[in-house]
Formats: structure tokens, C-alpha cells, sequence
């Protein structure tokens, strides 16, 4: 594939899970086969990322993503990205909502098949900016 | 070869000098001019990166650093890089006192380049979640 043809389909993965909030369609776009390394433990086939997304969006009513950099080569694609809106559903597992404003970064790599699905991912949000802006402290040591 | 596979080599040699604790090639690998942003929220100059770097290895002598996704396009490089080290040292920063405990993280990095190949801008994010279970530390809230 074309190092356009693989910027495509990263954005209108990124359009249908964010913004049109179309999982279904989404859900499409992942290859059988996918695998999310990160963060462990891996995650084979598309109802695990699926289910992720749908708690995603269920936890925050408004939100949203920018695109603030991209690079494809071969048949991988590197994000990053903008994530940001309120948490009205409990975004970080465990802890009830409490209406705070998020604004983080992420980067992101997925690997594209030949067929044009996702066959692979790796991802990181910016936690240490996410858990101070939903106060979240890691000051409690086992 | 070409500027691409160079951007790339110079990310795997900063990284292999770093665990050295090797400043010689800095000048030669990073622009005077650099900006790390790791996380998003602040700003790293070029001696903060390598006060950084010290501060790591300090917490884990001998820490082993891997390169095991890289790749590029125009100015940009993109890799993921495995971090594996035990905490004979603490880790201050993060309120962590030294345990003996085991570290084998990942952290993803974009970074542009100069037309000599020096790295003039960094964006990097660990798995901050997987780090702190590791080193034995509990995330906690107040409803």
C-alpha cells in the first residue's frame, strides 16, 4: 500500500471510532488477527479493542481527537494524537465520574495488512498528565 | 545511506550512548536548539534530557535499553524502544524509594530531524501505569 493509502485508513479509523462513534464500522476495519501489544496483556482479535472503545466513548459524552502528527513507512503508521473532552462515565477504571476536563496526548503504531485492516497496534496515553488532571496519585506505595 | 535510515541510526545511537552514559556524541546526535516534550505537558531542553538519563540510571545501574520498533518517513522517526532495569536506586521523582523491584516497560517516541540528522524535537510517553505497578506503587483517588 501507498504511504497515502495507509494515512487513510488510519484517519477514517480514527473518524469512525471518535468522532462518528461508529464501532461497527470500526470494528471492521481490524484485521481477525489483530493484536494489541500495549498495554499488556496482548489482546487478539477485534471484540477485545471494540469492547475498549465502546467504554471509552460511554465514559465521556464530548470526546474528541486531533491528529497532531503521522508518519507512515512500510506497513506501519505512526499517530500522534490529541485526546481530550470531560468525564462524564468514569474514565479510568475503577473510579466513578466526576465531571473533570481531560486534555492528553497519545502516540500510537499500528502495522496495516495487506488487505487494508489492522493487523497490530501499540499504544500509549500520556498518564502522568491524565491522572493529575483527573487526580489520580500513584503516592499510596504497596 | 539515505537521511531516513540515518534519522534512524542516530535515534538507536543515542540510545546505546545514553546507556553508556556516553555524552560524547550528544552534539553530534541532538541539535543545540532541541525540545523534548515527554510528557506533553512540559518541555525538556538538551541538559535536562541528559540529567534525565542519569537520574534513570542511577535508580538502575546497568539498565538495558532496546530499540525494538524504529522507522521513518521525510523528518520524522517513530519508534518503540523496551526499557528493562531492577531499582536498586529509588526513583524520587515518582515518590519511589529503592525495593529490589524489576522494571520491563516500553515507551513510544516521535522525533524530527535536522538535515543533519540531528534530533531536534522529541515527543516520548511511557507506560506509566505498567512502571509504577512494577515498582509496587498503587494509583489512588478521593471520591
Amino acid at each position: 500500500m501507498t504511504p497515502g493509502e495507509l494515512e487513510g485508513i488510519a484517519r477514517r479509523f480514527f473518524e469512525l471510532v471518535y468522532i462518528r462513534r461508529d464501532l461497527t464500522l470500526a470494528s471492521g476495519l481490524l484485521a481477525e488477527t489483530f493484536v494489541d501489544h500495549l498495554p499488556p496483556p496482548s489482546i487478539t482479535g477485534p471484540v477485545g479493542p471494540t469492547a475498549h472503545f465502546k467504554a471509552l466513548l460511554d465514559a465521556s459524552d464530548d470526546l474528541g481527537v486531533e491528529i497532531l502528527d503521522l508518519v507512515t513507512e512500510g506497513r506501519w503508521v505512526g499517530i500522534r494524537g490529541r485526546y481530550f473532552g470531560t468525564d462524564t462515565g468514569g474514565i479510568y477504571p475503577g473510579m466513578a465520574a466526576r465531571g473533570r476536563r481531560f486534555d492528553v496526548e497519545g502516540i500510537d503504531i499500528f502495522a496495516i495488512d495487506e488487505s487494508g485492516k489492522f493487523a497490530e497496534h501499540i499504544g500509549i496515553v500520556d498518564m502522568r498528565d491524565a491522572m493529575s488532571e483527573l487526580g489520580i496519585s500513584s503516592s499510596g506505595l504497596l | 545511506m539515505d537521511a531516513v535510515e540515518r534519522n534512524i541510526a542516530n535515534v538507536r545511537r543515542l540510545e546505546d550512548a545514553f546507556s553508556r552514559r556516553d555524552y560524547s556524541l550528544v552534539s553530534d546526535l541532538i541539535s543545540t536548539g532541541f525540545e523534548g516534550h515527554n510528557p506533553g505537558a512540559y518541555t525538556v531542553t538538551l541538559a535536562g534530557l541528559a540529567e534525565n538519563n542519569e537520574s534513570w540510571q542511577s535508580a538502575m545501574p546497568g539498565k538495558r535499553t532496546e530499540v525494538v520498533l524504529a522507522f521513518g518517513r521525510g523528518d520524522r522517526v517513530v519508534a518503540r524502544i523496551r526499557d528493562r532495569g531492577i531499582n536498586t536506586g529509588g526513583l524520587p521523582w515518582l515518590g519511589i524509594p529503592a525495593n529490589g523491584m524489576a522494571m520491563d516497560v516500553d515507551w513510544l517516541q516521535i522525533t524530527r530531524h535536522d538535515a543533519k540528522g540531528r534530533i531536534v524535537e522529541m515527543w516520548a510517553l511511557a507506560d506509566v501505569p505498567r512502571l509504577l505497578s512494577q515498582m509496587g506503587a498503587a494509583l489512588s483517588w478521593s471520591d
